[in-house]
């Protein structure tokens, strides 16, 4: 799989050690994000009111966003196939896919945002009349929005340098996270 | 790594996509919580490639998170409800 093994001629779990690191990073970063989400969840079992959804976010947008992104997953799982076959040609068309799917739910996050800034959102208030909502909301997007544009320069770093099969490998499990954390603020901020 | 037919990652992005839509529509707590486990799974499986590492590595990842998800919002969380 990989040239370099570690010392004694044994690689823990047969992988290579950078991607037994990317585990460990992910594993840390999905424990700053459950901390979001269980502040968040406290935060709004321990208020008495909490601003209606359907009066604060557009769900057709946000479905769609939601959409661009399991995609996006869908086309580097793709490009991570090719790259282990060796199929450059289909790897390069899948990762600039995945890429263009990054961008578009930036684009569409920087929208939504900019549409609730002009309607007085800021992180200590909001119209709706929770100060934390809004503080959750910019806090918890924002870092998963971060998280997104820096998985799209990966990916175009990957895509520059022509990496081999374990460099995009590595890529694709970053850009599945950030898929999978979406999951969970799709669920908790936009649906319950 | 062995390799993974391209048509199983699609088949996956439907189930997502079909779990999504079923979780806008019908929106009950227990079907949206049942959701997110569910869609969780089969990126960690599929898209991530879990399904297919050493067992025990595999173990290894899911325990951890799955302990610290049970702390957090087992644990802290519902103590909101008494603030």
């Amino acid at each position: 799989m990989h040239a370099a093994r570690w010392q004694g001629g044994v690689s823990p779990w047969g992988m290579s050690w950078q991607k037994l690191m990317m585990w460990l990073f992910i594993v840390s970063d999905a424990l700053l994000f459950a901390g979001f989400l269980a502040a968040y969840g406290f935060q709004r079992l321990a208020a008495e009111t909490w601003p209606d959804r359907n009066r604060v976010f557009h769900m057709e947008f946000i479905t769609a966003m939601t959409f661009i992104l399991i995609s996006s997953s869908a086309t580097m799982a793709t490009a991570v196939g090719a790259a282990k076959r060796g199929d450059a040609k289909t790897m390069a068309r899948f990762l600039a896919l995945t890429i263009l799917g990054g961008l578009c739910f930036l684009g569409m996050q920087a929208f939504e945002w900019t549409t609730l800034i002009r309607q007085g959102a800021r992180l200590t208030t909001n119209p709706w009349g929770v100060p934390a909502f809004s503080a959750f909301f910019f806090m918890i997007t924002g870092f998963h929005g971060t998280h997104v544009l820096i998985g799209v320069i990966i990916l175009l770093v990957t895509a520059w340098k022509r990496a081999s099969g374990d460099g995009v490998e590595l890529a694709g499990l970053y850009w599945h996270f950030v898929d999978l954390v979406w999951v969970f603020i799709f669920g908790c901020f936009y649906l319950i | 790594m062995e390799q993974v037919a391209y048509r199983t990652y699609w088949l996956a992005w439907l189930t997502l996509l079909v779990i999504t839509l079923g979780m806008v529509f019908v929106q009950l707590q227990a079907v949206l919580v049942l959701g997110m486990i569910a869609k969780a799974t089969i990126i960690g499986a599929w898209f991530m490639h879990l399904r297919y590492e050493r067992l025990e590595f595999t173990i290894i990842i899911m325990a951890s998170i799955f302990v610290t998800a049970l702390i957090l919002f087992g644990l802290i969380v519902p103590d909101g409800l008494a603030m």
